[in-house]
């Protein structure tokens, strides 16, 4: 599933603020690609746009072909929040949460139910099945945020900072949930990140975003993960992000970033 | 001792412990300071006589009289209170055009209703203490639920269009909206509640209706000038709101638990 962006302008009405002006975009399906930008760039706002939670001022977003209508959101697509505790259903358990959107979509068989199983297990909080979300700390809340936006097997997947407030290490366990996700399924991920590691690592290309001269900037990733190997654990990553060419690769970014940060 | 007053376990264990301890203190103060034309009765004699009193068949059938007029206009005030509330509060139009109405209406006073209630079905009616009981609670009800309303996490209601993948409103209204506002309707319920008991007793005391309850039990024992069962009888009033304030309490932290802290 591709997605579009066409001429996209956004505006926030109180108090009246320009926050994206005339982007264009486009994200080949099962492309992996990392948003940065300073704060108050518009990452936020544009993923929100494409997951159909708000409606741009002008300009028009596609999902594989369709133009996206306030609140309609695309069938195949899972959203992660900044706010975890915004999105999870806090009367229903960690199990039931996992399991509900299986559920609702009349899918929830004992396939289903075991790969959230699995979920649960690889993302540690399988002691917390019969908690309720807001008795989870942030960390957990996070992971079952991913756990539910992984449950039912999107072809989409939008994060909001995923990572944000969760330790390095458990963050680096999580990129290798994701990228396994990522090598398996093949789905088009567009990730808000302003970690340059996490960019470095998970995303094939990476946009810059500046919502003062509406432009984005983007680049190939010059790293062939697959002829690297680097999706095993986050030990074999961590090395990796100490390899030459990959600290090159993280310098290039970073300059790329002060350019759309300073523009 | 620190450590039992900080323990939210304790202290509110302590509070039923304290609740007699405040009311025999008060009652001693009274006795000993008040001056000697009121005839305030000694603490003992008050506690003796609410013993004895559960054991008379006038004050029972006249609590039970009291809780038949509660329990009317509780279910009519929850049930068109929750229904009035999400008709005016699902839309917001409806809402501000109904504004005006409910602000004039939550202002009067329910005894200056007394003449037009008493106009329509008579003074001595056995239903004028509910009818009138009912509307401010209603108004509580309705001000709770439309509160909920617009307390709605609106990320909460996006994620679930993403996760069910499709923008039901019906289903949103059963899976989400409901949820939300149950906090909203156990509290106003509560409110309601502690409400009603005052207007139903005052009511009552007024000789409203054919039907003596434990208002009208205190008018009665007032004109004899039975001062202990007077005191008794208004125990009876506060030990009411407190059991069914309780029971409540329980209910709501079994089916909103989420909105309740526990600690």
């Amino acid at each position: 599933m591709s997605i579009e962006i066409r001429n996209l302008s956004f505006e926030y009405s109180f108090p009246k603020t320009k926050v994206l002006q005339n982007i264009n975009l486009k994200i080949e399906k099962g492309e992996v690609v990392a948003l940065m930008g300073g704060s108050g760039s518009g990452k936020s706002t544009l993923i929100k746009i494409i997951s159909s939670f708000l409606k741009p001022t002008s300009g028009e977003v596609f999902v594989n072909g369709d133009k996206v209508v306030l609140n309609h959101p695309f069938k195949s697509i899972a959203y992660v929040s900044q706010s975890s505790t915004k999105t999870l259903f806090p009367w229903l358990t960690v199990e039931n949460n996992i399991y509900y959107p299986n559920k609702l979509r009349n899918q929830l068989n004992h396939e289903t139910k075991k790969y959230c199983d699995e979920l649960l297990k690889i993302l540690e909080i399988e002691h917390r099945r019969k908690s309720f979300p807001l008795k989870l700390s942030g960390g957990e809340q996070k992971r079952l945020s991913l756990a539910v936006s992984l449950s039912y097997q999107p072809e989409i997947i939008l994060l909001d900072e995923p990572f944000s407030g969760i330790d390095f290490k458990l963050a680096e366990e999580l990129w290798d949930v994701l990228y396994l996700d990522f090598q398996k399924r093949n789905p088009t991920v567009l990730f808000v990140t302003h970690s340059l590691d996490e960019a470095t690592i998970l995303a094939d290309r990476v946009i810059f975003l500046n919502n003062l001269k509406g432009l984005s900037k983007t680049e190939k990733n010059i790293l062939d993960f697959e002829q690297n190997h680097i999706v095993n654990n986050h030990k074999e990553r961590y090395k990796l992000l100490l390899n030459p060419s990959v600290v090159n690769y993280r310098n290039y970014l970073l300059e790329n970033f002060n350019l759309a940060v300073n523009e | 001792m620190n450590k039992l007053l900080q323990n939210p376990k304790s202290t509110s264990s302590l509070g039923f412990i304290l609740l007699p301890i405040i009311l025999i203190l008060l009652c001693t103060l009274a006795n000993i300071f008040a001056p000697a034309t009121l005839q305030f009765p000694k603490p003992l004699g008050i506690f003796q006589d609410l013993l004895q009193s559960f054991t008379e068949q006038n004050v029972l059938s006249a609590l039970g009289n009291t809780l038949f007029a509660l329990f009317k206009a509780m279910c009519l005030s929850l049930f068109f209170g929750v229904l009035i509330g999400l008709f005016l509060g699902l839309n917001k139009n409806i809402w501000n055009l109904s504004q005006p109405t409910i602000d004039f209406f939550r202002s009067i006073p329910v005894t200056f209703l007394i003449p037009a209630v008493a106009l329509l079905i008579g003074v001595t009616s056995a239903n004028i203490v509910w009818i009138l009981a009912t509307y401010p609670c209603l108004l509580i009800m309705i001000f709770n639920v439309r509160a909920g309303i617009s307390k709605q996490e609106p990320e909460r209601v996006h994620s679930f269009y993403i996760i069910s993948g499709s923008p039901n409103i019906f289903q949103r209204f059963f899976k989400v909206t409901f949820y939300e506002i149950l906090p909203d309707i156990f509290s106003g319920f509560r409110i309601a509640l502690s409400y009603c008991i005052v207007i139903i007793t005052v009511l009552e005391y007024m000789r409203l209706g054919n039907k003596t309850g434990i208002g009208g039990l205190i008018n009665d024992e007032l004109q004899n000038l039975n001062y202990v069962r007077v005191y008794a009888l208004t125990f009876i009033i506060g030990i009411l709101g407190f059991v069914l304030n309780k029971a409540i309490e329980i209910v709501q932290q079994k089916f909103a638990h989420w909105a309740v802290n526990l600690d």
